[in-house]
């Protein structure tokens, strides 16, 4: 089900991180760049497919920066201002 | 004469050589950094053939390591940036050096497996003096250690090899100026060129960025995370990149991507690609979706060449399609069948090539499959010349079985079969054996309307190889099994056995 808050995104999105990165260091702070969890080209892309398909939100490609989606922080503040817009 | 003098010959102190996240390096922050590693290394006399690692990402600290450690007459070891532990402990039990410059952001990850090792840090050498520097402190005021460029060793780049297990390419200093001489040229690199830097500086391509750049007294843009394709364009853009390099995948990614198709690039000059064959279709796309004065330089190289053999001529990209062009200024190409001798236009043979930038061979060396022969590098793969001079590769064949104990190139059994005209395209596999231990097997793609039969296959076989090496069985297929960089996929060559050409008989 789709998240409504700030606590459900993070959640859902970790969920998804530690299942699908096996490097994935769940107890690792928020802003660490997703790049040393080990996401590269690919995984990236797989990342976009999951909040496209799980948070239904629709991403362009000029929206695949680090500003956007380079940490756990800026990914859940990327979902949750797509959610609310 | 030292290759670190050699690449920084044409340097103006004031100027620009690196921007990393915004950040600039001078010419004369560079060298003053790297004057600091080399008299790090050199502090007790000991630096000169001594190997060091580098353990760190693209970055100023990366370049200022590794130019010092050349400067100081010790060998560069480049290591791969995102290595786990016991890959980590694999590649130092391979080199055995005793010192490494280290990011100190790897420190931890890396505690256990450098423990021992003497470390130069990066917040010692990027500490503020070495960066601001006095005025009086002119860069290249420490000599340069006196080497014998054609004997002593630059670096050790590292390549998996045709086994899976990593080893090292042992690259001199003249392997390097040959390459780089080479490469500026046939580029035509002058210090207002600006490299967007995508590909780790220890991979040979990306090395290969480095030294040309440097040479021409260019700049580069260092972004470790071309995954943000965004950011990248973004900068390219930005900073006024006059080239990009990246190898298929890279070039797959972009055309996937509508804001790379939505851009001008108004200060872009040439793309380079190489590191595998990037399909046809996308190259026409290429060409089409860059603007038309943006030159694109189609390449082919090895570790084992130090970078580049090849370049296809930009305005030759629309007639030779798919080639991967000629040898570059002062390599020389052929091709030749499994015994060594030229072939004729046409036929498909291996790949050999002849060059000052041919290195000097593996660290552990490789009797069996040793690619180093009479002074040539034989490549392993297997291609053939038009009749224009334009080389096409058909396949990569450095791989081999081991029917009744000898090894053998399946390589030599594809060029075998390729002798066969009906054939169009041929792989060889191993299986298991009852007799031979392994043998081999032939997945062959016929020509259209071509009667072969699997017995016409071993027939021609038995007269041209020894019997071990005879195919057991022959099996048919409408197309080889190949990944996006069009490599022969021979992992896949079992499921496409699923979709054999059922009007052939295959036993």
């Amino acid at each position: 089900m789709p998240a409504s808050n700030r606590t459900e995104i993070r959640e859902q999105l970790l969920k998804f991180l530690i299942e699908t990165f096996p490097l994935f260091i769940a107890d690792a702070p928020d802003d660490l760049p997703v790049a040393d969890h080990g996401v590269d080209s690919l995984g990236l892309t797989n990342i976009v497919l999951f909040l496209e398909q799980h948070f239904q939100i629709g991403i362009d490609d000029s929206e695949i920066t680090r500003a956007n989606l380079g940490t756990v922080k800026t990914l859940v503040d990327f979902v949750e201002r797509k959610i609310n817009s | 004469m030292n290759l670190f003098d050699y690449l920084t010959e044409r340097t103006d102190p004031g100027k620009i050589a690196l921007i990393e996240e915004g950040v600039t390096t001078t010419y004369g922050q560079l060298l003053r950094m790297a004057d600091e590693v080399a008299l790090t290394l050199n502090s007790d006399g000991s630096a000169y053939r001594r190997t060091v690692g580098i353990l760190a990402e693209n970055s100023a600290f990366w370049v200022a390591s590794y130019l010092g450690i050349i400067k100081a007459g010790a060998v560069a070891a480049p290591l791969p940036s995102r290595l786990t532990v016991n890959e980590l402990e694999n590649y130092i039990s391979l080199i055995g050096f005793d010192t490494v410059c280290i990011d100190d952001r790897l420190k931890p990850r890396y505690a256990r497996q450098i423990t021992g090792i003497r470390q130069i840090l990066k917040s010692g050498i990027m500490s503020p003096t070495s960066q601001d520097g006095d005025e009086n402190d002119v860069p290249g005021a420490i000599r340069s250690e006196a080497v014998e460029p054609e004997i002593d060793l630059a670096s050790l780049m590292f390549t998996s090899g045709s086994t899976g297990s990593p080893n090292a390419v042992r690259v001199t200093h003249r392997n390097i100026m040959a390459n780089t001489e080479s490469i500026v040229s046939y580029l035509g690199l002058k210090d207002d060129d600006r490299m967007m830097a995508i590909l780790p500086f220890h991979y040979c391509f990306g090395t290969s960025l480095l030294h040309t750049h440097l040479r021409a007294g260019a700049s580069l843009v260092i972004n470790n995370y071309f995954q943000y394709v965004e950011d990248v364009l973004n900068e390219m853009e930005s900073l006024g990149c006059t080239g990009f390099a990246g190898v298929p995948s890279t070039y797959q990614t972009l055309l996937n991507n509508q804001s790379f198709r939505e851009r001008s690039f108004t200060q872009l000059r040439h793309v380079q690609q190489a590191g595998g064959r990037l399909p046809d279709s996308s190259i026409t796309e290429l060409r089409k979706t860059l603007p038309p004065r943006v030159r694109i330089f189609i390449g082919y190289g090895q570790t084992e060449a130090t970078a580049r053999l090849s370049c296809l001529p930009p305005d030759m990209l629309g007639q030779k399609t798919g080639s991967i062009g000629r040898g570059i200024p002062g390599v020389r190409l052929d091709v030749v069948d499994h015994e060594g001798n030229p072939l004729r236009q046409g036929e498909v043979g291996e790949i050999i090539a002849e060059g000052e930038n041919v290195t000097c061979g593996y660290l552990i060396p490789d009797p069996v499959n040793n690619p180093y022969r009479d002074g040539k590098l034989f490549t392993g793969d297997l291609a053939y010349e038009d009749e224009d001079g334009y080389i096409f590769i058909v396949g990569r064949a450095k791989e081999f079985i081991k029917p009744s104990g000898f090894k053998v190139m399946t390589a030599t059994i594809e060029l075998a079969l390729l002798e066969l005209p009906e054939i169009a395209e041929a792989a060889v596999t191993g299986e298991p054996h009852d007799q031979l231990g392994e043998a081999a097997v032939a997945w062959v793609v016929p020509k259209a309307g071509s009667e072969l039969t699997a017995e016409g296959v071993i027939g021609h076989c038995r007269t041209k190889l020894p019997l071990y090496a005879v195919p057991c069985s022959v099996k048919f297929l409408d197309a080889l099994p190949k990944n996006s960089s069009g490599k022969v996929m021979k992992s896949d060559l079992k499921t496409a056995s699923r979709n054999l050409n059922p009007d052939r008989p295959n036993p």
